[in-house]
């Protein structure tokens, strides 16, 4: 338990940002967090240490993004870009203007594919490709070629959601 | 400097950005719930109450059967056993699948999924082939029952009460719901395979 403390201490802020590129803000994106924790919860216990702790939780976390994503109706997803608008109001101006760009960021992501999402996500967690390319089963060659792709896609939609 | 090395520069300054935006939200997460620590735990011991209920219910109608060796309670045995033993394999089978996500792949994740797909479909195969002995069998037991009672108030109330409703319920489930949710997540596990290797 106090591994998973420390854990949580360590990479929280990581997974949050991670949980933020699968759910709007909102209750779906806390369960989502709590999801990711409970399966970490869950997981540590047969660690075995072959892979970075860094990369086994990544993986873990998307993969409960995916399941979110299974259990999600389609029907239901809010409008990505619109939706920071209620979300940002009681915050401080200097912090509300930097969280509305993480916000319209994290939309923007979201509309990606998810083949292109993950590798985007884990890349401005700071992860080099072949960390990228061992959490998501790729090649690094594979992995470059999704960045450059999820780049252009992203570009496209920070644009028309300005 | 060429082109093509000007666009990856254009390319990196606007991940740096986004990098930088991204970074910005060091927010702690929540502390771990305990309703969610424990749902899992929760589950699995529903699960173990049920499947003891049901071992209790088996044991009951054995020593009837073989207590007061009669046509009926020996009939009723032998219908219901087979039945609660079948629903009591679906549990543990069902209990050996369920995982919280686990650290693989999200390609091997998936692949996961569709198995456990398949194996609902599966079950729910073996469900459909083995409806007419649902049906059928209690409702020969019930008929049997309501004769050998001669239509006694509180036994045409219990079969009104109990057996309309789980008669409903098996109905809508079988051939309506559990179909439908077949259907919806094939669909679904579909659009995020796809979506997971985009061409």
């Amino acid at each position: 338990m106090k591994r998973f403390q420390e854990i949580i201490r360590e990479y929280g802020p990581a997974l949050k940002r991670v949980a933020a590129s699968y759910a709007p803000p909102g209750p779906e994106r806390e369960d989502l967090e709590q999801e990711i924790l409970a399966s970490i919860h869950h997981a540590l216990p047969s660690f075995r240490g072959d892979a970075s702790v860094r990369t086994y939780l990544y993986r873990i976390a998307h993969n409960c993004g995916i399941q979110t994503l299974k259990s999600r109706e389609r029907s239901v997803e809010v409008s990505p870009l619109r939706e920071q608008d209620h979300t940002t109001s009681k915050t401080p101006e200097s912090n509300a203007m930097e969280r509305e760009r993480y916000e319209r960021l994290a939309a923007a992501i979201r509309e990606l594919p998810l083949g292109l999402r993950q590798p985007m996500v884990l890349r401005l967690e700071g992860l080099s490709y072949e960390e990228i390319g061992a959490i998501l089963g790729l090649t690094q060659n594979t992995v470059g070629v999704r960045l450059h792709r999820a780049t252009a896609a992203l570009e496209g939609l920070m644009k028309e959601g300005k | 400097m060429s082109g093509k090395d000007q666009d990856n520069n254009a390319a990196t300054e606007q991940l740096e950005e986004w990098m930088n935006v991204w970074q910005s939200q060091v927010d702690p997460i929540d502390e771990l719930r305990e309703d969610f620590l424990t749902r899992t735990h929760r589950v699995k011991r529903m699960n173990y109450i049920v499947i003891g209920w049901l071992l209790f219910c088996c044991g009951v109608l054995l020593t009837r059967a073989i207590l007061y060796p009669e046509a009926f309670t020996i009939a009723v045995a032998a219908m219901a056993i087979p039945f609660v033993l079948y629903v009591i394999a679906r549990l543990l089978r069902w209990q050996q699948i369920y995982r919280k996500a686990p650290p693989m792949t999200p390609a091997s994740y998936l692949a996961t999924m569709r198995l456990h797909l398949q194996v609902q479909r599966e079950q729910h195969r073996w469900d459909n082939r083995l409806w007419p002995v649902c049906v059928l069998g209690p409702a020969a037991i019930i008929i049997w029952a309501l004769i050998r009672t001669n239509f006694a108030w509180p036994v045409v109330l219990t079969v009104f009460l109990v057996g309309g409703p789980a008669y409903a319920w098996g109905f809508w489930e079988s051939f309506y719901n559990k179909p439908r949710k077949l259907e919806k997540e094939e669909q679904r596990l579909r659009e995020l395979e796809r979506d997971l290797d985009p061409r």
